[in-house]
């Protein structure tokens, strides 16, 4: 019993916060020293090396009693327990929430066009892409200085009950048992590939050509197509020049490579033909997103613990500021 | 006299009083606490320390070795500072010591523990310099001068000192416990800890680069588990909000609080706490000339903690002041390509490629225009990349104080990763690099250029 | 050994021998008084005692050490944590209370404490006193704060300088009635200079000068 006792009182004691601290310190300062990516390390860790998750559940539990004995020694006054208790409850439930949801999560980036089917280890129903929102206008105008993205991008999707869910960058949404977010978006040129009028390809393929003036690939063996986008004109008023981008039927340029060497480069906005008979056409682009689906039970609580942990701060922070005016000294 | 010899005196005289400095404040520190027979333990940690730094000039020195030791004094700072930290909060009553208190006064132990300590603290400075010491040898020509004078304006510079302390330190010896010496020992290591002669006198900015990495990861990681979508997809207009938290100034700022907060938390329980008076104190004047003594002693034991506070304080308000977050961004210069080759010339009458500074120069592919990096590196390489990361759209970088911020999103990349890839790095480019100048093959300008905007290598980062 | 021991103790004044070859011994716990008529250099010897002048020659020793070797802060250390002083002239500030006056000799020996500075002037007598100015305390009252103020650091030794010079006879015994109470409780020294016979008899021991030089050494009574 006794050495139980002095077991509870290592674990809540200054001394424990104060190795596990510097343990860390020096850990960080050693990883950062040699790998510079000290903090990545660490988080990875946690999930998977079972020295980070001891360290953590010490820290945990250190945190946890030394915030039980510090209310019990305030229980007498009220409005005093009231007062810290979020702060508290909020660095516990961040600790704890903070190491669950590393270690629970699972999520899946996947990049998705209208129409595509696509389906969740997690869920038990597959989900359909209704409509692509781009965060494009049609006719996109860019000067020098302009925001690169006018709208923040979306994605309407349903589940197989017919159910739709509109899944826009921030804040995720709660679809079924896990959150969504769109993480990226762009415009995926519709193409068709062919030879002698034998089509061997025709697909939207999903490149990122924005901002405008990116170059990005698609392949088929054994050719390389590196493409981007070009301004169909520039607007001219008073000083200021803009470009102009047609989206529905861009403009683009195009480089296709065979082996390693270059068989031909064009600007068009219909079609090429290369390498004696082939034959790429350009269809009407299509949106695409990159959707991030996360299956994470403690996410809620994280973001919780996350408000908790600030409001308990405000409220420690007022009540150190105005300290003069409810303590009395004798 | 050459500009070899004069640095060669610079960092002798600078490593001599150093050593001096240190050794005066530990022995008076072992003296007062009637620990005489340990500093033994410090005159020998300092013969090894001193035996391999002569070993360490003889041996083949690799880039890999500079950059460790290098890399030791940083690291050796950050564990001097922590202890202090240690030391101070157990002084003032947190027992940081727990079941180990009674084990460490053990003589051997204490024996061993300081040992160990002096060499740590020493060794990086001295084998540092030492190694510059050897450059300065092979750059002036294998000028014989280089070492002689270095050795004794060394030794004089260190004897010197310690007379000059012995006759005028007495008093202010009185100001150092254990946690102030600790702290003053990493103060001088933080203020005087550079080992590369005029180019590296302190370690303040690559202390705060790193400081602000920890916040960028750290704010990072909360944004990714609270699925707030970073690089790419926030406008403009967002991240110059988020990039607050990335940007110089809260570096700055960070490494104010990082410091201060400690410390702070130290003064005020230091100066709260009550003095407990022996109970041989009968008399009231007695009591009160104990409680007098106390404070006077409080007092003196916080001038170095201040002394500490103040110097980090004035040294960021001079950062603050002389705007080391305005970024430098030069503009790029064509570079001339020969046959599929860019090719840049390190030295030419209007630029010199290895002064420290950003350089940029762009190369025409089409209608598309391509910038590359060119920046020498601490150790002294030079670092060739795109002027473009992997994750973020292609506005460049600029140069701050000790390190490279990505324009985009605020990201501050230390000098030491230039070249290295991933993340919000400058992506490295394949370059042969001589002394006359810097060869890429144009074919690999194009290929990561287009890598830079497929994304190509950040789904391979996420997946 | 004696606590307080002088040998061959001279003092010059531009022209005149105040002092000349003084030699004397004073027991640890002794109440000594000093006589002599105006001139007889009863307080210069007093002021030599005290630290509070050199001689021309001759050495001072107080409890062993030898006060004139000491530095200067070494000496007004050893004055202000050994030696306790009441003089003829009370010396008291004016504009501060009867509490903050002892409490002064408190701050020029460690810190101020108020409370502590209460009970000795409760001690002497002045429990009713505490707030009121010297300006509004009769002689006798403000030679009590004026012991007050001598104790309040716990001296080895009290010198007083015709402490009663100024008061009449009532409140002359009262004020020696308060000392030999405080020296009996305390066991301090108490070297004493008067030209009154009245004060001297409350010695052990009294000393007689004349022209420099102890003419007379008697003890009255252990």
């Amino acid at each position: 019993m006794n050495r139980i006792k002095t077991l509870l009182y290592f674990l809540g004691s200054k001394t424990l916060t104060a190795w596990l601290a510097g343990v860390f310190v020096i850990y960080y300062l050693t990883a950062a020293v040699w790998s510079k990516e000290a903090f990545a390390y660490f988080v990875s860790g946690l999930s998977r090396k079972p020295v980070f998750q001891t360290w953590y559940s010490l820290l945990l539990i250190n945190v946890a009693i030394r915030s039980t004995i510090s209310l019990l020694s305030i229980r007498h006054e009220k409005l005093k327990v009231l007062l810290r208790l979020p702060l508290y409850i909020g660095m516990v439930l961040f600790l704890f929430s903070f190491f669950m949801s590393l270690n629970a999560r699972q999520h899946r980036l996947i990049i998705l066009g209208e129409g595509d089917v696509f389906d969740l280890p997690w869920e038990r129903t597959m989900f359909r892409v209704v409509r692509v929102e781009s965060a494009l206008e049609k006719n996109a105008i860019r000067t020098e200085a302009s925001a690169i993205f006018d709208y923040e991008p979306g994605i309407i999707i349903s589940d197989w009950r017919g159910n739709e869910y509109h899944v826009t960058a921030y804040p995720p949404k709660k679809v079924i048992s896990g959150y969504m977010h769109v993480l990226n978006f762009g415009i995926g040129p519709g193409v068709k590939i062919s030879r002698n009028s034998l089509t061997l390809m025709k697909a939207e393929v999903a490149l990122r050509l924005t901002p405008f003036g990116s170059v990005d690939k698609f392949e088929m063996e054994p050719y390389t197509f590196y493409i981007s986008i070009l301004p169909s004109g520039t607007v001219k008023k008073g000083r200021e020049t803009a470009r102009e981008y047609n989206l529905k039927k861009p403009r683009y340029r195009i480089e296709i490579v065979k082996g390693d060497k270059t068989i031909t480069k064009a600007e068009t906005d219909s079609s090429v033909s290369f390498d004696n008979g082939m034959r790429l056409d350009f269809f009407p682009p299509a949106d695409w997103v990159l959707l991030e689906a996360v299956y994470d039970p403690f996410l809620p609580w994280f973001a919780f613990s996350v408000l908790l942990l600030a409001a308990g701060l405000l409220i420690r922070a007022f009540w150190l500021f105005s300290a003069p005016i409810h303590s009395k000294r004798p | 006299m050459s500009r070899f010899v004069l640095e060669a005196l610079f960092i002798a005289a600078k490593e001599g009083v150093k050593l001096s400095l240190c050794v005066f404040i530990v022995i008076s520190l072992l003296r007062r606490a009637d620990r005489k027979q340990l500093i033994g333990s410090v005159l020998v940690g300092i013969g090894i320390v001193f035996v391999s730094s002569i070993g360490a000039m003889s041996s083949e020195a690799t880039i890999e070795m500079r950059e460790t030791v290098s890399k030791l004094v940083g690291y050796v700072f950050g564990l001097f500072y922590i202890f202090s930290l240690a030391a101070l909060f157990h002084m003032s009553g947190t027992n940081m010591l727990g079941p180990l208190k009674d084990v460490v006064v053990k003589k051997p132990v204490l024996f061993s523990l300081i040992l160990f300590l002096t060499i740590i603290y020493f060794m990086p400075d001295m084998a540092g310099s030492s190694l510059y010491l050897k450059d300065l040898y092979y750059m002036s020509g294998r000028d014989l001068l280089v070492f002689i004078a270095s050795g004794v304006v060394f030794f004089g510079a260190a004897g010197l000192s310690y007379v000059l302390f012995e006759r005028a330190g007495v008093g202010v010896t009185r100001l150092f416990g254990l946690p102030q010496t600790l702290l003053m020992l990493s103060l001088v290591k933080l203020v005087a800890g550079g080992v590369r002669g005029f180019a590296e006198f302190s370690l303040i900015p690559s202390v705060q680069s790193g400081l602000m990495k920890l916040t960028h990861d750290a704010v990072h990681q909360m944004l990714v588990m609270l699925m707030v979508p970073d690089h790419p997809i926030l406008s403009v207009t967002a991240w110059n909000y988020i990039g607050v938290l990335f940007g110089e100034g809260a570096g700055l700022w960070l490494s104010l609080l990082l410091f201060m907060l400690p410390l702070g938390i130290f003064l005020t329980q230091h100066f709260s706490a009550e003095p407990v008076v022996p109970a041989e104190a009968k008399s009231g004047a007695m009591r009160r000339k104990f409680i007098k003594a106390f404070r006077d002693e409080r007092v003196l034991r916080s001038i170095p903690i201040f002394v500490f506070m103040l110097f980090i304080f004035s040294n960021w308000f001079v950062q603050k002041g002389d705007g080391a977050y305005r970024l430098y961004v030069p503009e790029p210069v064509p570079a001339a390509t020969e046959n599929g080759v860019v090719v840049i010339p390190i030295k030419s009458p209007s630029k010199d490629l290895s002064d420290g500074m950003l350089h940029k120069f762009s190369v025409s592919i089409g209608e598309e225009s391509i910038r590359i990096l060119v920046m020498k590196r601490p150790d002294g390489t030079l670092a060739v990349c795109l002027d473009a990361c992997e994750i973020c759209p292609p506005d460049g970088y600029g140069q701050g104080k000790g390190h490279v911020v990505c324009l985009y999103c605020n990201t501050p990349i230390p000098y030491e990763t230039l070249g290295k890839p991933g993340g919000c790095n400058p992506i490295p480019l394949a370059a042969l690099v001589t002394d006359k100048d810097i060869r890429i093959e144009m074919k690999e300008v194009s290929l990561k250029w287009s890598d830079v905007k497929t994304g190509k290598t950040r789904e391979s980062i996420e997946r | 050994m004696s606590f307080i021991t002088l040998e061959g103790v001279t003092k010059e004044y531009s022209a005149a021998l105040a002092l000349r070859g003084v030699d004397l011994g004073v027991a640890e716990g002794e109440w000594v008084s000093i006589v002599g008529p105006s001139g007889s250099g009863k307080s210069t010897l007093l002021n030599i005692i005290g630290g509070l002048d050199t001689p021309s020659s001759g050495r001072v020793l107080i409890n062993g050490t030898d006060i004139n070797s000491l530095s200067e802060d070494g000496l007004a250390r050893f004055r202000r944590e050994t030696i306790g002083f009441v003089f003829q002239q009370s010396h008291l500030i004016p504009y501060l209370d009867a509490t903050e006056n002892v409490m002064l000799a408190q701050y020029f020996h460690s810190i101020p404490d108020r409370k502590e500075a209460e009970e000795a002037l409760v001690r002497v007598g002045l429990g009713h006193r505490l707030r009121h100015r010297p300006p509004q305390l009769s002689g006798g009252e403000q030679q009590r704060v004026c012991i007050a103020r001598a104790i309040i650091n716990n001296p080895a030794l009290l010198l007083a300088d015709e402490p009663t010079g100024n008061l009449d006879r009532a409140n002359t015994k009262n004020v020696l009635d308060l000392l030999k109470e405080l020296y009996k409780q305390e066991k301090f020294t108490v070297v004493v200079v008067t030209h009154d016979p009245y004060v001297a008899g409350w010695a052990e021991r009294v000393i007689h000068m004349e022209d420099g030089k102890v003419v007379k050494d008697e003890q009255i009574r252990t």
